[in-house]
């Protein structure tokens, strides 16, 4: 549940513009980030942000926290408007995870820092071959770090299924891993 | 897992790609990926301009749906108001109609006091 500043802010803004801005200042980074980590293009991460506030505002006179938090809510339209993205595309990028470089640490010696840049690309590339619900889960979970009942809200399921379905992914992607190249996308979630 | 049984084995558990990890195993995947997706090189943010512009055109369409809302109301008050009026000079219209008796002659019986009513 929300906290009773957030609770409060949530009420507020229903009819007031500042607080919706807010509301707005505290989520627009991780909004943003959750779609560019699935497109991996700055204009449409942008486009998609813009619409997922937009169509919060529209509709945040319907929220209850009840039905759960509000970052779930909000994560929730994200996800909605980026499966119609698709849909309505008819594309499946090549996510960006796996175009984007992770710098180990400059205390490391060279042996390291290489085989550790090595290491991440390999997990990198692996969770880009997850198929889209899998790595949604993976994203929420380690990025923005939402509990499961929460990723239960954004998926549409049960928390129960999220934990099955999370124990899956992770033992999909160590087998992955230990094969040493990332499997093509043949299952869905 | 294996049971033995005489010399066979009997597989009592799939062993796929999907069977569910031990802890030793699944806390270094959660490790790693925690480490992975969390290094600062991967913490993308929007362009301060877009967070600006953004932030301005959700305030502008707060105000407009507000304002919106507003005149909507005030139409809908006073579009009930013209409504009220009609009805209540509808009804003074029509009781206006009909002829007006003295109040005493109307209902004599009734408003005599009980005492003073005539036998019938």
């Amino acid at each position: 549940m929300e906290n009773t500043d957030e609770g409060l802010l949530i009420e507020k803004a229903r009819h007031d513009p500042e607080s919706f801005g807010e509301l707005y200042r505290r989520y627009v980074t991780r909004i943003y980030r959750y779609h560019y980590r699935h497109l991996g293009n700055h204009v449409e991460a942008e486009d998609l942000t813009s619409r997922t506030f937009f169509q919060a505002l529209r509709a945040i006179h319907r929220y209850q926290q009840q039905e759960g938090t509000f970052q779930a809510w909000l994560f929730r339209i994200a996800h909605n408007l980026m499966a119609n993205y698709y849909r309505d595309q008819s594309r499946h990028p090549s996510v960006a995870l796996d175009v984007m470089t992770v710098s180990p640490s400059l205390e490391m010696s060279l042996p390291d820092r290489i085989e550790a840049t090595q290491d991440n690309q390999q997990l990198l590339a692996a969770l880009a071959a997850l198929p889209e619900e899998r790595k949604t889960l993976i994203l929420l979970k380690f990025v923005e770090q939402l509990s499961n009942a929460e990723i239960a809200v954004v998926l549409g399921k049960t928390e129960g299924a999220i934990k099955a379905l999370y124990n899956r992914t992770l033992a999909s992607l160590r087998h992955t891993l230990s094969e040493g190249e990332p499997h093509a996308n043949t299952d869905r979630g | 897992m294996r049971t033995r049984i005489g010399d066979e084995y009997i597989l009592l558990e799939d062993s796929g790609a999907e069977t569910a990890l031990l802890p030793v195993q699944q806390q270094p995947l959660e490790a790693a990926l925690f480490a992975t997706l969390q290094a600062p090189s991967l913490r993308d943010a929007p362009s301060p301009a877009f967070v600006a512009a953004l932030q301005r055109e959700l305030v502008l369409a707060v105000k407009r749906r507000q304002r919106a809302l507003h005149w909507l109301g005030a139409a809908g008050g006073g579009v009930l108001s013209l409504i009220g009026g009609v009805l209540v000079w509808y009804l003074w219209r029509r009781q206006g109609a009909r002829p007006i008796a003295p109040r005493g002659l109307v209902f004599p019986a009734r408003s005599a006091p009980l005492w003073r009513r005539q036998p019938a």
